[in-house]
């Protein structure tokens, strides 16, 4: 069969086509070809250019006119393939060729789509192979964008974390002094009501200032939990506007205090947190609404209760009790379990932070529940006497040991004089001897020339550690009690387990307890 | 519109006016890193925000920037990762416009959400073409009134680019070259 074709469409449809004569010669060529093999020239023969592979036998393509069989050609110089197949034509073969790409990667060839007819499959493989590398390494490029982002927002956090750690630190310095002076003046104005008001005022508006340090301490990632001894009851009946708010409108709350006079050992935060947990809890289980109680009194703490002693002791129990629906017994199996939640949107972590809180503190937490009988809660923490903080904030109402050879002996250290005067003139009054300096230097040549029975040290110095101090001050004199105190504490400081910690601004009233605790004994801290 | 066209204003913004334009934009438009994924395909919205921040902060107006925004793309995308597909697109201006409809389907098949133009060579003659381009898209004919000025560029010639009254489907354009 012999076809003939418009030059302008045989371009079109075959753009690798070529024409050889009677005696193999190319006579016309594509333009595929002219660009890809610049020597070719019109008289040429084929194998000047080309090896003639598959399907010619011999290298004879006049075999395959009229055939449906494909063969191959091989560039001579840069081994570029061309498949097709042989038609006559009034010049002699039509070599009716297209491009065969070894590779479908781009970046290893020069094709341009002009070497291909149009619609054939090679484009969109080209295209597809190429478009995928391409995405590839765009996503390499993102990542390593957002990578660097993010690195960027670490390094400024930390940095934005360590100013604010560092401001709070200074201006709970300050704090200090104006609510230790404050204290200090309140004693000298016992009988001036109108001055005393007026001090009221200032300490006042110092706590203020303490809840600022509290976001800028948020900020720098310092949790602030101290523990301290709580007095419960005294806290939930704070609370309970609070408390109404978290429960909603259509629960009803009803508070039953029976631990007057008994204060626990643990972080306030911690146990507000707590309560607020079951409070949402105890709403959560009552959609309709219904009541809630939050009920205190003094029971046994069961022997080995996590953190306590073997032997049964006082505990304060708060118990939050609901009227909701109450747990299935393989739901009140697992409550407790961290990541365990029955609500939708429960992270499962909020009993098993109560359960953290009361444990930490010494004591435990239970659950009775039961369906259709509502849930009650249990915290139960360890009971201390209240130390009558009223009477050792009172002016003039000093220590037993006031003024005498017996009193407490305390090394006091900070490195700002107002605090020092401020802090050594309390103590005094609390009935402690103290010795004050103004630097870790300083105070180790006191503790080289005598005992004491307690290290209260600041913990930020200029160029000084009190935490290295008091590390050196217990070497020098095992059994030294040590009360740090800060501000903020800088990552990456460690403190011996038997050490206490206050955190400034410093309330008298908690400053007073904790020495009283220091010298009655190791603290029950787990 | 896919993520590389945030990134190409980006990069024509950080080459022409520097990072702390580019910061003062992103804070205008409230974008960040996360909208400038390559092969992410974002709505629609989040790109004309981020044009309408670009021409405040630049004081520009939208269509001026649109046509300069058009024209840095070819350069930004030659640069970059696709500009090997650029190449075997076309080596010359009306190849490379006549298969612009074949490289697009290339793009589709790898982003399937990428709603993309079409572009045809109406007529063309030495030194000038007539183009026909639609979209489902409106509003962007300054765009591709730059793109077709970023061609002339890409292909070492000189010349201009116009929108010329459409007879039937879509936008053509009129570009008018020297051929010597």
């Amino acid at each position: 069969m012999q076809i003939e074709i418009d030059e302008a469409v045989l371009r079109v449809l075959f753009p690798a086509f070529l024409i050889l004569d009677g005696s193999g010669r190319i006579r016309e060529f594509g333009p595929t070809i002219a660009r890809r093999f610049p020597t070719i020239a019109s008289g040429d023969r084929i194998e000047t250019h080309f090896t003639i592979t598959g399907g010619a036998p011999d290298g004879d393509l006049s075999a395959l006119v009229d055939s449906s069989q494909t063969f191959t050609l091989v560039g001579q110089v840069d081994e570029a393939r061309l498949v097709g197949m042989v038609l006559r034509c009034s010049a002699g073969l039509l070599l009716t060729l297209r491009m065969s790409p070894e590779s479908f990667l781009l970046d290893s060839s020069d094709y341009t789509m002009a070497d291909f007819a149009p619609g054939d499959p090679a484009i969109h493989g080209l295209l597809l192979l190429s478009m995928q590398r391409a995405l590839l390494d765009e996503q390499r490029t993102v990542v390593r964008e957002l990578a660097k982002e993010r690195q960027s927002s670490v390094d400024l956090l930390d940095r934005v974390s360590r100013v604010a750690g560092f401001m709070a630190h200074d201006f709970n310095n300050f704090l200090s002094i104006i609510k230790l002076t404050s204290d200090r003046m309140r004693i000298e104005l016992r009988d001036q009501p109108r001055l005393r008001r007026m001090l009221d005022i200032i300490k006042s508006t110092a706590a203020r200032g303490s809840a600022i340090t509290r976001s800028l301490m948020t900020l720098s990632h310092q949790r602030d939990d101290t523990r301290i001894l709580v007095a419960i009851d005294d806290m939930i009946r704070d609370n309970i506007q609070f408390f109404s708010t978290i429960a909603g409108t259509d629960v009803q709350i009803k508070v039953e205090l029976a631990a007057p006079g008994l204060v626990a050992e643990v972080s306030p935060v911690g146990a507000l947190n707590s309560l607020v947990n079951l409070l949402m809890n105890a709403r959560d289980a009552m959609p309709e609404g219904g009541w809630v109680t939050i009920r205190t009194q003094v029971r046994k703490l069961p022997a080995g209760a996590a953190g306590g002693s073997d032997e049964p002791g006082d505990c304060i129990s708060i118990e939050v009790a609901d009227t909701g629906k109450g747990m299935e017994p393989e739901v009140l199996a697992k409550a407790f379990k961290p990541l365990f939640s029955t609500k939708p949107s429960g992270n499962g972590l909020g009993l098993a932070s109560v359960l953290d809180f009361a444990r930490e503190a010494g004591g435990d937490a239970c659950i009775d529940s039961a369906p259709g009988r509502g849930t009650k809660v249990h915290i139960l923490l360890p009971a201390r006497i209240a130390p009558d903080v009223a009477a050792a904030h009172e002016p003039g109402l000093a220590g037993p040991h006031a003024g005498s050879a017996l009193a407490p002996t305390i090394l006091l250290v900070d490195d700002e004089p107002y605090a020092i005067e401020a802090l050594a003139e309390l103590l005094e009054a609390e009935g402690y001897a103290v010795t004050a300096c103004e630097s870790c230097a300083q105070a180790l040549v006191e503790l080289a020339s005598k005992p004491f029975r307690i290290l209260l040290t600041d913990i930020i110095m200029p160029g000084e550690n009190g935490i290295a101090l008091a590390e050196a001050a217990c070497r020098m004199q095992p059994g030294l009690k040590v009360v740090l105190m800060s501000g903020f504490v800088p990552e990456g400081q460690s403190m011996a387990e038997d050490w206490m910690f206050l955190r400034k601004p410093i309330d008298t009233a908690i400053l007073t307890s904790m020495l009283r605790l220091a010298l009655d004994g190791p603290v029950a801290a787990e | 519109m896919y993520g590389m066209i945030h990134r190409a204003v980006r990069q024509m913004v950080l080459d022409t006016r520097g990072e702390a334009t580019w910061a003062e934009i992103e804070r205008a438009a409230g974008l960040g890193p996360a909208e400038m994924i390559s092969a992410e395909v974002y709505d629609d919205e989040v790109t004309l925000k981020l044009i309408g921040a670009t021409a405040e902060i630049l004081a520009e107006p939208v269509d001026a920037l649109l046509l300069a925004f058009g024209r840095y793309w070819i350069s930004f995308a030659e640069r970059g990762s696709f500009g090997r597909i650029l190449d075997f697109t076309g080596t010359d201006l009306v190849s490379f416009i006549g298969n612009l409809d074949n490289m697009h389907q290339g793009v589709q098949a790898v982003m399937p959400d990428a709603r993309m133009p079409s572009f045809q060579l109406v007529d063309a003659t030495p030194g000038r073409l007539i183009v026909s381009y639609a979209s489902t898209r409106t509003g962007l004919e300054r765009f591709v009134e730059g793109l077709l000025l970023g061609l002339l560029d890409r292909f070492g010639l000189t010349g201009s680019v116009s929108e010329r009254p459409a007879n039937g489907h879509g936008r053509q354009f009129l570009l008018t070259y020297s051929t010597t």
